[in-house]
């Protein structure tokens, strides 16, 4: 092979953003394809990039000048970019993005592999740099991801943006492209000057996976995105109106702050809650994950703010920005600020917000001592699932209950037995995690961890009947809105509630006439029972939370659970398909 | 009336699929439906995805469940059939069939492949809608000049 034929020619189209271009050219230098080249296509009028090239020594690099102003389209620059390249393949080189040293020789070798003349990545890594957390994005033909045989590559349309989306769908039209599933090649960094507005990645994120904390930290690291943050794009403010009041809350309330921890996930959280009546209520909520091992100096993953009126004599008061969207949810009003970063929902008596950069969520009410029973079973279910989502712990709709740590998820529309089978199981010995919402977190050595998120167990008329000693705990209720009664699931069973287990089995009960049987049941039914509940819900995870579901449902063995009318079967059966699903340990 | 010699590729512009235990999940993007295929649907879809003719799918489907190729090309060409009408695959005559590997199958049942949509996770799987269309002069389309 000639020294032509190897040759890459990445090309980076730059306008005074040296900061970030020194990072795209520090990935260009460490590449470790040995032959290629970086041609850095400026305007003309861009002295602060001019400055910068004529530092550098390197003869792989070359500084081109496009004249300015006005500065062309970037489809024409672009095309400009092509044209100085000397390489057989040609690169797309972002000045925003970061590159893994291997991009070019693993992308390279499976072109040549595929017998195609480009090669996508159908999948990247997006940072987002003002919260600081990385997400997997959804699949697609990522177009700054290209490498291509330089006399297959068709002209970039006249466009300040989009113009790289007409030439991939020209090059996917004539069949080009291997797609290559390699995201940690790419990290595609949202930094608040991108050629798109914070609405466009919204949706990507709301679409994408997001990693755990952890791993975004080493992200972050890695990549050196701390220093591109953009601080004059800070969200802080947009609560400080809500953070202010509840401060004055807590110094004016006629009653103490309390103060409570608990573990989310695993994670530490603190709750500070002015008023008795709503600390009893909210700390009731989460009673099964209440930690004592939670330092109170911090540092905490979430910390939860809550104040009413009743107590404090205090309102919320709304957020002084404008918002990105306004929608109706259930007679209530949710509204997103900064590119979701900062979600606000709101009716008549009572106020959630949370504010995902600084992990805090803000709940008000009107009066602590006057919810509906739906209110207190999930007090900020959309803020909570938003947070979980951001620790990359899926929301499920499904029961959940464990035996000797091994968890087994119930699944399917409401009225499919979720319920019965949960409480049927956590009378009898099993340990209760909830009856329907709960987390799902896959760990990277491919375990399925299951946990809590509730404390309560809605009953309804038929749970009374088939459970008779629920009557001694119901909590009955008393708002127009409420149509089932609840327990309290630490109060029913206090030695069996469970924050966390291994999920080793997925169930699908079903409601029969027969004696109570199961049987194993196919994975892609399954997923379709599971994903349509759990994903419609306000934040179910779209077509990321899809995938996730996608990931897990293939590692679970899966059963249809026929129900029979004697309902003290359920039990047994689900310890033997804990049997089958482990192999016999129990 | 499809050619037994036609090939097929997967629509990969706005549907993505999954293998699960030898049966398909498949999701148009674009709209937001999705399909289960069950195992004898999944191996045609693999077949179809490997850039196989119709005759090559019904022979190595005829062979791997040991059912006469007759019956077996009907019930290929009603699939073929419904995923074009649902736009989960196009024509590509032009493409090299690759092998597709279908020894996880061994001991499956032959049944009629059927294509099950669902329409219930339209608003949640459907992506970004599409970029308003861009009316490129057919001449923007040539090389870039040397």
């Amino acid at each position: 092979m000639t020294h032509a034929e190897g040759l890459i020619s990445c090309l980076c189209v730059t306008r005074t953003r040296v900061k970030l271009l020194k990072r795209a050219v520090d990935c260009f230098l460490k590449q470790t394809h040995p032959d290629r080249e970086l041609v850095i296509l400026f305007d003309s009028d861009d002295a602060e990039t001019r400055q910068y090239l004529a530092t550098l020594s390197d003869p792989r690099i070359r500084g081109v000048e496009s004249p300015a102003p006005p500065p062309l389209s970037l489809g024409l620059r672009r095309n400009r970019a092509v044209a100085e390249a000397r390489g057989h393949y040609i690169c797309t080189w972002d000045d925003d993005d970061w590159y893994h040293p291997d991009r070019l020789a693993v992308q390279l070798s499976a072109l040549r592999q595929s017998g195609r003349p480009a090669c996508m990545l159908s999948r990247l890594i997006c940072l987002d740099t003002e919260t600081l957390r990385a997400y997997i994005a959804p699949y697609g033909a990522w177009e700054g991801s290209v490498l291509v045989e330089r006399n297959r590559m068709v002209a970039y349309p006249d466009l300040a943006r989009g113009e790289d989306t007409v030439v991939i769908d020209a090059l996917r039209q004539r069949d080009h492209v291997h797609l290559l599933d390699r995201p940690d090649l790419y990290v595609y960094t949202i930094h608040g000057s991108n050629t798109w507005h914070r609405g466009h990645f919204a949706q990507i994120l709301k679409n994408s996976t997001p990693v755990t904390p952890s791993q975004s930290q080493q992200i972050v690291e890695e990549t050196g995105s701390k220093a591109l943050a953009n601080p004059a794009l800070s969200m802080r403010e947009h609560l400080a109106p809500t953070r202010y009041w509840f401060d004055q809350a807590a110094r004016r309330g006629r009653e103490p702050m309390q103060t409570s921890y608990f573990r989310f996930a695993g994670e530490p959280v603190r709750m500070q809650v002015v008023g008795n009546a709503l600390s009893d209520h909210l700390t009731q909520t989460f009673a099964q994950l209440a930690a004592d091992d939670v330092n109170p100096d911090g540092p905490f993953a979430l910390t939860i703010n809550a104040w009413d009126r009743a107590t404090t004599g205090l309102g919320c008061p709304g957020v002084p920005m404008p918002p990105d969207q306004t929608q109706l949810l259930d007679a209530g009003l949710i509204t997103t600020y900064g590119g979701g970063r900062i979600v606000r929902y709101e009716r008549g008596h009572y106020v959630n917000a949370i504010d995902r950069l600084s992990s805090e969520i803000f709940t008000w009410r009107a009066d602590g001592n006057d919810q509906a029973l739906y209110e207190r079973a999930k007090p900020f279910p959309n803020m909570l699932e938003m947070w979980y989502r951001d620790q990359a712990v899926q929301q499920l709709h499904a029961g959940l209950v464990a035996h000797n740590g091994k968890g087994v998820l119930f699944i399917g529309k409401s009225g499919a037995g979720k319920s019965t089978c949960t409480i049927a199981c956590a009378l009898d010995g099993f340990d209760y995690l909830g009856d329907d919402h709960n987390g799902l977190q896959m760990t990277p050595d491919g375990h399925c961890i299951g946990h809590s998120f509730y404390n309560a167990a809605r009953i309804g008329p038929g749970h009374l009947a088939h459970f008779p000693e629920l009557r001694a705990h119901q909590v009955r209720p008393h708002s127009e809105y409420d149509e089932k009664s609840l327990v309290w699931m630490t109060q029913v069973r206090p030695g069996n509630v469970a924050r966390s287990c291994q999920i080793v089995a997925v169930v699908m009960p079903r409601i029969a006439s027969g004696p109570t049987r199961s049987c194993r049941a196919s994975k892609v039914q399954t997923l379709i029972a599971l994903a349509p509940s759990t994903l419609k819900l306000p934040q179910g995870g779209g077509f990321g939370g899809f995938m996730n579901l996608a990931d897990f449902i293939p590692k679970m063995p899966c059963f249809l659970l026929e129900c029979g009318p004697d309902i003290s079967q359920i039990a047994p059966s689900v310890r033997k398909i804990i049997q089958q699903a482990t192999g016999g340990a129990d | 009336m499809i050619a037994t010699t036609s090939r097929f590729k997967i629509n990969e512009k706005f549907v993505t699929s999954k293998m699960i235990d030898g049966e398909a999940i498949i999701i148009n993007l674009a709209n937001g439906m999705y399909y289960s295929l069950d195992k004898t649907g999944g191996v045609a879809w693999l077949l179809i995805g490997g850039g196989l003719s119709l005759d090559e799918i019904t022979a190595a489907v005829s062979a791997r469940f040991s059912v006469p190729a007759r019956q077996v090309r009907d019930d290929v060409i009603a699939l073929v059939t419904d995923l074009l009408k649902q736009n989960l695959i196009l024509p590509a005559d032009g493409v090299a069939a690759t092998k597709v590997a279908l020894e996880a199958y061994a001991g499956e049942a032959y049944e009629t492949p059927v294509l099950n949509s669902y329409d219930d996770m339209g608003d949640v799987l459907a992506l970004d809608p599409p970029l308003p269309q861009v009316e490129i002069e057919p001449a923007a389309w040539d090389a870039i000049p040397q």
